[in-house]
């Protein structure tokens, strides 16, 4: 069965359809309809709600709670088995609004008020973040920058954001400890109790380790597979299709595990973005930036390395940069575990390698040594969570200005996110100026025929993509000066 | 007095707590049923043949509509018809309900829509707009404005130019989508809440569909999550939808769309094809013009008529035009119908109009402010309208001079040039452009508003007019106009829902007309009950001897006051009604001084003009034409502010959303005429880092409307969204510099970064 925490109520769902959303719960089974549905898709954050979930420190064994923003719209109910869920009501205590809402009121922070619950939540879970951070120093250069990530996901049509931006920084000047502060300490004790085993839910199956998640995927070929559920809550809230069964992957510890040395990093596959990006700046701090405008800060909190690896999308932001740092998969089967370069992964549109009895387990990712450069370039109608038209990686290894490898991947210019072997080619042994350079974008139309969509048109794609590699060669030889927009307000 | 404070939104606290209801948070009530409407397969063509009988018996399915179950009026055009309801044998664009199903739950009631088998013969749809102005393809005859003689005067000037500006459409996205719940009453009668700007309109058209008179029909609308115009006409057919299944089934029935049915079926802000000519002299004051302006309006009038109305209306802006010839054209298209969205039609004139002072500005060397300022409207003769209004008040120079000041906008050019000699691949630009904005319905007969004001006997009021609420900030503003007119509190006054029974034959709330209307008309009610109780003061307390008037009657500070005795506003209440005063007044108001000639495209439309000018300064990536707004400045003149931290909640709000119209809004349909920007994935409106970095706004100081408005404020509902315009004209500025400022960009909008790219890659071949 499910079972998790309404704000402080127990709840516990033993017959719930295992694609009940979690905004669909609230509204339809709860009447709670202070969240809201904007779209239905994940985009616009009206129905973002709050998880706190159990996190320990495996150094001191100290407990604390991590507080996330997700959208409820493309969550389903099950993936809150043993975290607390807090909504917009949850917050003031009484007539005395909470902190954010105290201030949002204040700044005139809603117009029509509809997007005004998303916000609240994103904004309370920032607060609890930035309360945390304080204390584990994890710096912030702006906060009006950490304001924009956290809230990037949340769409206003009414105040242009000017005083909702005024209202989360002031919130945030001014932390004080909070009711869900006051009880963290209750909350803990019970969200650890519900972890205890609890018999199976029938249709939302929530398997507790490797072993029982791979028999589970031979017991029930059906099922689909959830980690963030991102991608396929869209086909129960945009196709309107139902999903009678679902294999939540998220309870498995394998899958949630990292590992870092001086020759690679590991990444279990139910890992969030977030997680992932929280390490992978540090080995590689050029795909920070790129990370920070996947997606949203729900999708990130929501959405999982395996997730972005295995649905296949042609236009994922992951799967470029991680064929350009020559990534390894870990697929595990009912025959065994075995090791495949992501570059043999993806075979056609959303078709992969991947055997209908396995399930992806890791990705291991070797550090580029320091000769080695990663540029890492997203390019999207929008800068903050849009789905790329061109995702450009290009991994150079260098030696006096000779390029002694490049690997160089894209996503959106294909039907499967792909290695630019020709542009590579190209590139391979030459001196890194602009006749190479020059060369290297002659060969993309070798590598690429890209299409037309909503997103952009092919002419745009291949125009892009050439000018990309201009970019790398400009960022190597005219270094000081800022050559994306995003640097530049960055900085 | 609350009037004039920064009071926050009425409903703030239930904003941020979820507490505030919107029409899909009303409790379900036993049995309700859920509506989905099975739309069109394709854009043009007719349907064959149409088997609806696996909807029919689909888990769930309680009910179907088709045109021939509807019992009254079919057409729901709310000026001209051409707007079906249902259709049965034509279909004019892609989502044209066919059918539509009631179900005991909205995931069952799209999931049966699957189950149609309809067959089409699809013809082939017409979605170009040149390819409909070269064919002459109108839902309305064009129409033109005109003085003086335009064709002479640009041949006879020293220079002239002529060129082409696309500017496109735009989807409202409103947070919350269209949405309505019909309850059945007693009679025949419905009651149906309403997320609609325009429940009047709403409601008349409902009756019609039901074939009863507007008397059984009520409609509610307590606020909108957003409307900017998607809710004027466009909430109607889903409203008709609820009435007529709560009537058949006599039960509650509610009826939403998915965004993605949202932004399928209904209509959007029009894209426009603007053509123009001009002819001006070496110091680039304008001798002449022509402008054809061409709106897309899809398959149906709806409102495109007055919509082109107000491009043409804009296409001068603030600028005077001596031999002018506008032209509107009324396009058609296999699209769905659009509809108004803020500033209605008035945003694309002005971005024709804003293209020639840049593309003069290039022919001629000269910052693009220089020539804005040269032909500023000005003195008698140089103040009069190309359709022959007087332009009074006209406060433009003046916050010109202002923000150029404040902006500090000649050192920032210059420095911007400076910038831009060193940096080979990000280049910035910087612009000032101004708005006047006339306010009034140009449709006269629509600018009347109705109040009704109670106060109860223990002195609590609770106000309600025919304006309706959608995070404007309208509501407040009334309640602050009551509270000062009556010299009481404002937590003494009750906002009420917008209701059809309480204040009839409403117009909708538009045009920016909300608070100059319906505040005007909460104020006539307020004076009324005001001297009512004055006279009642005068009669029941004048002291012995003395001879008192109304006059002598003092409301403030929640006391009625004569002759230095005060009295609590609760104690004259209570005694008033005891001695049987009526304490319920209505208003009503209507706008003077307003009348137009659509024959000889003369008059005055406009009561007054909304003034203000902003300056954008903008970062672009010549590489990849990606663009980020670094820096805006705005002064806007809104009079005497009722609520400055509600108007300049407006303004903002409104900059930020023409941002988005103007830079990555982008709709696109395919060849077969499907909306393939369906939802926020592929749509997207600004976000928060879309917002300036840095955003000053302020109001003009000291400028009580000359007009006799309510308070002598002035409207400020859609005038900023135009302030948007000097981001636009800033891209342009940034990638003019690629030619060193010697060929004018022609940009197109939405200035996506594809668009930046190609007029980038247009431009280097020239140098």
């Amino acid at each position: 069965m499910i079972r998790f925490l309404l704000n402080n109520e127990l709840i516990t769902l033993d017959s719930v359809r295992a694609d009940v959303t979690v905004l669909q719960w609230l509204r339809e089974r709860r009447l709670k309809t202070g969240t809201k549905e904007g779209c239905g898709s994940g985009d616009c954050g009206a129905c973002t709600v709050v998880l706190a979930s159990v996190v320990v420190d495996d150094a001191t064994n100290t407990k604390t709670l991590c507080y996330e923003s997700i959208n409820s719209c493309i969550t389903f109910i099950g993936s809150l088995h043993a975290k607390q869920l807090i909504t917009v009501e949850d917050l003031a205590e009484g007539d005395k609004l909470h902190p954010v809402q105290h201030a949002m009121v204040e700044e005139h922070g809603s117009q029509c008020g509809f997007c005004t619950p998303g916000f609240i939540m994103s904004m309370f879970a920032l607060y609890h973040n930035h309360q945390a951070a304080q204390f584990s120093g994890f710096s912030e250069p702006v906060l009006a920058h950490l304001v924009d990530r956290h809230l990037g996901g949340n769409l206003c049509r009414c105040t242009g954001y000017a005083p909702i931006k005024r209202a989360a920084i002031k919130a945030l000047n001014n932390i004080e400890p909070d009711q869900f502060i006051h009880r963290e300490h209750e909350t803990i004790n019970a969200l650890q109790s519900i972890e205890q085993q609890l018999p199976m839910h029938p249709r939302f199956l929530l398997p507790g380790s490797i072993e029982e998640l791979a028999s589970m995927r031979v017991q029930y070929p059906k099922a689909k597979l959830l980690a963030g559920g991102t991608d396929l809550a869209l086909e129960v809230t945009q196709q309107f299709n139902d999903i009678d069964a679902i294999i939540c992957i998220k309870q498995v510890p394998q899958l949630l595990a990292v590992s870092v040395d001086e020759q690679r990093i590991s990444f279990g596959a139910a890992l969030s973005l977030n997680q992932c990006m929280r390490t992978l700046r540090q080995t590689i701090p050029s795909s920070e930036a790129m990370m920070l405008r996947f997606g949203s800060e729900q999708v990130r909190n929501q959405g999982t390395i395996g997730g972005n690896i295995a649905n296949a999308s042609p236009i994922g932001d992951l799967p470029p940069l991680l064929l350009a740092l020559n990534a390894e998969l870990e697929l595990h089967g009912s025959q065994g575990v075995r090791t495949l370069n992501i570059n043999e992964y993806f075979l056609d549109y959303k078709k992969t390698a991947l055997a209908a009895d396995e399930f992806l387990r890791a990705v291991h990712i070797p550090v580029p040594d320091n000769s080695t450069q990663v540029f890492v370039h997203k390019i999207s109608k929008r800068l903050d969570d849009d789905i790329s038209a061109v995702c450009g990686v290009f991994c150079l290894s260098m030696q006096d200005n000779t390029i002694t490898q490049a690997r160089v991947a894209f996503g959106g210019m294909a039907a499967v996110p792909a290695r630019a072997s020709a542009v590579e080619h190209v590139l391979q042994g030459e001196q890194f100026n602009e006749a190479t350079v020059a060369e290297a974008i002659a060969a993309l139309s070798d590598d690429f025929q890209p299409i037309s969509d909503a997103r952009a048109s092919a002419h745009y794609r291949m125009r892009v993509a050439a000018n990309l590699l201009k970019r790398c060669w400009l960022q190597v030889t005219v270094s000081d000066a800022a050559v994306q927009v995003g640097d530049y307000v960055g900085g | 007095m609350s009037a004039g404070k920064p009071i926050a939104h009425d409903s703030a606290h239930g904003h941020v707590t979820g507490k505030a209801i919107y029409v899909d948070d009303i409790k379900p009530a036993a049995g309700q049923l859920y509506v989905a409407i099975g739309g069109a397969n394709i854009a043009a063509g007719r349907i064959e043949s149409m088997d609806l009988s696996a909807v029919r018996n689909a888990a769930g399915v309680v009910d179907v509509l088709t045109l021939k179950d509807l019992p009254g009026l079919v057409d729901i055009g709310p000026v001209f018809p051409g707007d079906p309801l249902l259709t049965e044998r034509d279909v004019s664009f892609m989502g044209q309900a066919i059918f539509a199903v009631a179900a005991t739950s909205f995931r069952r009631a799209i999931q049966s829509l699957r189950l149609a088998n309809i067959a089409y013969r699809e013809s082939k749809p017409l979605l170009d707009l040149q390819q409909a102005m070269d064919n002459e393809v109108y839902v309305r005859p064009k129409h033109t404005m005109q003085r003086g003689n335009a064709k002479s005067a640009i041949a006879s000037a020293t220079h002239k130019l002529q060129g082409t500006i696309h500017v496109g459409g735009q989807e409202h996205f409103y947070l919350e989508g269209q949405v309505a719940l019909a309850q059945p009453e007693e009679d025949g009668g419905v009651l149906i809440h309403s997320s609609n700007q325009n429940p009047t309109e709403t409601q008349h058209l409902i009756a019609g569909v039901l074939g009863v008179p507007m008397n059984k029909v009520t409609v509610v609308t307590r606020r909108m999550g957003g409307g900017f115009g998607g809710k004027e006409t466009q909430a109607a057919n889903l409203a008709a939808f609820a009435a007529l299944f709560a009537l058949r089934n006599q039960c509650s029935v509610s009826c939403r769309l998915s965004r993605r049915d949202d932004m399928q079926m209904t209509g959007k802000r029009h894209a426009f094809i603007n053509n123009y000519a001009v002819g001006f002299d070496n110091n680039g004051l304008i001798h002449g013009i022509e402008h054809v302006l061409a709106g897309q309006c899809g398959h149906s009038p709806d409102l495109s008529d007055a919509i082109v109305d107000r491009a043409m209306f804009h296409a001068d802006n603030a600028y005077y035009l001596n031999d002018v010839n506008i032209e509107g054209l009324r396009c058609k298209s296999n699209t769905v119908s659009n509809t108004a969205f803020r500033g209605f039609g008035g945003p694309q004139g002005m971005m024709a109009m804003e293209a020639v002072i840049d593309e003069i500005a290039y022919a001629l060397n000269k910052d693009p402010l220089e020539i804005r300022k040269i032909n500023f409207y000005g003195q008698a003769p140089r103040n009069v309208t190309p359709y022959h209004q007087e332009v009074s008040s006209f406060t433009v120079p003046q916050i010109v001079a202002q923000l150029e000041d404040s902006a500090n906008y000649q050192h920032r050019r210059q420095a911007i040039r400076d910038f831009n000699q060193s940096s080979a691949v990000l280049k910035k630009g910087i612009a000032l452009t101004p708005v006047k904005f006339g306010i009034s319905f140009t449709v006269t007969h629509l600018n009347q508003g109705g109040a009704l004001l109670h106060v109860f006997n223990d002195g609590s009021v609770q106000i309600n007019h025919g304006g309706t609420e959608m995070g404007q900030g309208l509501m407040i503003k009334v309640a602050q106009i009551v509270a000062s007119t009556l010299g009481i509190d404002l937590q003494r006054i009750a906002i009420t829902a917008t209701r059809t029974d309480k204040v009839p034959n409403t117009s909708a709330t538009a045009a920016s007309s909300g608070t100059d209307i319906n505040g005007m008309a909460a104020k006539s009610a307020a004076d009324t009950i005001k001297s009512r109780l004055a006279q009642f003061v005068v009669e029941s307390k004048a002291p012995d001897g003395h001879t008192c008037t109304v006059s002598d009657v003092v409301f403030d500070n929640n006391r009625i006051s004569l002759n230095g005795t005060h009295y609590n506003w609760e104690e004259i209440v209570k005694e008033a009604y005891l001695a049987r005063v009526q304490l319920s007044a209505t208003g009503f108001y209507k706008t003077p001084k307003i009348h137009y000639d659509r024959n000889t495209a003369t008059g005055r439309p406009f009561l007054y003009y909304a003034n203000g000018a902003a300056v954008s300064e903008v970062l672009v990536d010549t590489l990849t034409g990606e663009s980020t707004l670094l820096r805006c400045d705005i002064v806007h003149d809104v009079g005497r502010s009722v609520n400055p931290a509600i108007d300049i909640g407006q303004i903002e709000g409104g900059y930020v959303q023409g941002l988005g119209w103007l830079t990555t809004e982008e709709l696109k349909w395919d060849d077969s005429g499907r909306l393939l920007t369906d939802g926020p994935a592929t749509y997207k409106i600004p976000a928060i880092g879309d917002a300036p970095a840095e955003f000053n706004v302020a109001l003009l100081a000291d400028t009580p409307n000359k007009e006799a408005t309510v308070f002598r404020s002035k409207a400020v509902g859609e005038p900023p969204l135009m302030l948007a315009i000097s981001a636009f004209a800033a891209i342009r500025d940034a990638i003019g510099s690629i030619t060193h400022y010697q060929h004018f960009p022609a940009l197109n909008s939405p200035a996506t970064a594809e668009e930046i790219l190609r007029v980038c890659d247009s431009l280097r071949t020239k140098t």
